[in-house]
């Protein structure tokens, strides 16, 4: 099933290319503006919180790498200095910066261009640097990934222990029979949850014994676990990763508030304030704003707060899931008249009606804010740190309300003609 | 020793088939990329928002400066020919949109006022931001035509 998922997003991404290259410029008559930006992220968290990190393992770019590193062998190791998820949690804040300020969701060219980009810079790291590299410490859709698949139901784990203890070549980490072993460095034994696994199923493959699955799990209970994890350590311990779940939900609220028309005003209060008008040095302004104190906060909170962060990644990825569930069900099915032309498909049978993605909306962020006390309440018994930590989370679950509940604005950026 | 030569002849054929279901798949994306190359580049550049047409002038005769949301809006115009006359009842649609993978448009037609020989668009918009307005301009024995506008609500 990896390989005609991976050969089919390999087929489906070469189109979305070249529509984006060479279809219309306008971006909702454009296939690769909508599938990317309406259809992909949609699905994504869907398929996340519904079955497991599949999109990983059906990544086009790993499936171009698999295909080149039969030809081409990396020899070196990925620099030590950079294994860990710095580079990745900064090159995911400069794409949410880059979609924010470039406005990528209206431009079908540049659109294109980032998936090229994508694919090249993941074939020059995984073709010099050897395992996997570019999952690992670079990928941002991937590490986004790896966060909001802590909350599904699927994971890659043994089917029996004992068959694991006695075991003593390891295969499933080191490979074996010129098959991979897993290139993320997850010890499937000690593997706990789904942080860092991109369901490549190269465990399962290499394993002589048969003896790696896919197994249902319940909704979130790794998160509680505060224990050394297999290729990660200790999670309390990773400020990396720590920061990442900070930036994963607080990024959620900021992707989402850059669509309404408070963030207009925002800005205007900003210009006059500061006496700048460049947007470049705004928006700069606007993320530190958001994300520059959570970084603090996180450096300097204590061990008790820090097993506490993870319980953070339900609501977040509820806030997430709130923003990419509207422009899905809002525009289900306007690829319809993209791709049959002349269809007279009626216009109100395009998307889903609002009075029905608007509960949902509030009812996935209630339900996230639900998983997060629940998940904080599993994690510490300290009184007075729990009541502090839910205020917390309540109040960003209000913010997100707030949000969702101001009027859209699309952010149109034809400037073309005028009366 | 016998063995492990047997394995590696193993993996080197394993590894050939590999390679070559490998340049298959390369040569096959490449005559993909080609072949969607052709398909899009037959029947000229798919710009959008060219106006093809410059044998019909509009001119804006109502052009608010305030556009707010979820409350009428008015837009009247007229259409004249080259020969400056006016052009009458022709078939107007209106796509109210906005530059926004997956926006769903608001769909309406101009209607024409006889006596003041203008067209009239009456719409409510339901967002913020910056609206484009397309108008198809249909008339009989003659191409379809586009011209567009864009403005910004409150």
């Amino acid at each position: 099933m990896k390989r005609i998922l991976q050969v089919v997003l390999f087929f489906l991404t070469l189109f979305l290319i070249a529509e984006g290259l060479w279809g219309s410029n306008f971006a909702p008559k454009n296939l690769t503006t909508l599938f990317v930006w309406v259809h992909y992220r949609g699905l994504l968290v869907l398929t996340l919180i519904l079955a497991g990190n599949y999109f990983c393992m059906s990544c086009p770019f790993i499936f171009a790498r698999n295909g080149f590193r039969l030809f081409i062998t990396p020899k070196k190791v990925f620099p030590k200095i950079l294994s860990n998820k710095w580079t990745a949690l900064a090159l995911f804040i400069s794409f949410l910066f880059c979609y924010e300020y470039f406005e990528l969701w209206a431009y079908p060219r540049l659109t294109a261009l980032l998936i090229i980009a994508y694919f090249l810079v993941a074939l020059f790291i995984d073709l010099l640097f050897k395992n996997a590299s570019f999952c690992k410490y670079l990928c941002p859709i991937g590490q986004f990934n790896f966060i909001a698949s802590t909350l599904s139901p699927r994971e890659v784990s043994f089917i029996d222990e004992k068959i694991c203890q006695n075991c003593t070549t390891h295969e499933c980490i080191k490979g074996g029979d010129h098959k991979r072993g897993c290139e993320t460095n997850l010890f499937i034994p000690k593997k706990i949850g789904n942080l860092d696994c991109t369901f490549c199923l190269d465990c399962k493959d290499a394993c002589p014994h048969q003896n790696v699955k896919i197994s249902n799990v319940t909704y979130g209970q790794e998160l509680s676990m505060t224990t050394h994890r297999s290729g990660l350590g200790k999670l309390s311990n990773r400020t990396d990763w720590l920061s990442f779940i900070g930036v994963f939900t607080i990024g959620g609220l900021l992707n989402a508030f850059m669509m309404i028309d408070r963030e207009r005003m925002l800005r205007d209060f900003l210009k006059s304030v500061l006496f700048i008008q460049n947007d470049f040095f705004i928006t700069v302004f606007i993320f530190l704003l958001a994300l520059a104190p959570l970084f603090f906060l996180i450096k300097n909170s204590h061990q008790e707060t820090r097993e506490l962060i993870p319980s953070l990644i339900p609501l977040g990825f509820s806030i997430w899931f709130s923003h990419y569930s509207f422009h899905l069900l809002t525009g289900l099915f306007t690829f319809i008249p993209l791709i049959i032309k002349d269809s007279n498909w009626p216009i109100h049978l395009l998307g889903i009606p609002l009075r029905v993605v608007t509960p949902i909306q509030f009812g996935f962020l209630f339900l996230g804010l639900v998983a997060s006390v629940i998940t904080s309440t599993k994690i510490t018994s300290r009184r007075s740190l729990l009541i502090k930590w839910n205020l917390f989370l309540a109040f960003l679950f209000l913010l997100a309300v707030w949000i969702t509940s101001r009027p859209m604005e699309m952010r149109g950026t034809f400037l073309g003609a005028g009366p | 020793m016998k063995l492990t030569l047997k394995k590696l002849s193993v993996h080197v054929q394993s590894l050939n088939q590999k390679r070559l279901k490998a340049i298959g798949v390369l040569l096959s994306a490449l005559i993909f990329v080609s072949f969607l190359y052709t398909r899009y580049h037959q029947g000229g550049p798919k710009e959008f928002l060219i106006e093809n047409d410059d044998q019909i002038i509009l001119t804006w005769q109502n052009f608010p400066k305030k556009f707010p949301i979820h409350a009428p809006l008015f837009l009247e115009f007229s259409l004249k020919n080259v020969k400056n006359e006016s052009i009458k009842k022709a078939q107007i649609s209106v796509e109210f949109t906005m530059n926004h993978a997956g926006m769903v448009p608001l769909m309406t037609s101009a209607s024409f006022d006889g006596i003041k020989e203008i067209y009239q668009i009456k719409q409510s918009l339901n967002m913020h931001g910056t609206w484009i307005v397309i108008l198809t301009i249909s008339l009989e024995n003659k191409p379809i035509s586009t011209k567009t506008v864009s403005f910004t609500t409150d």
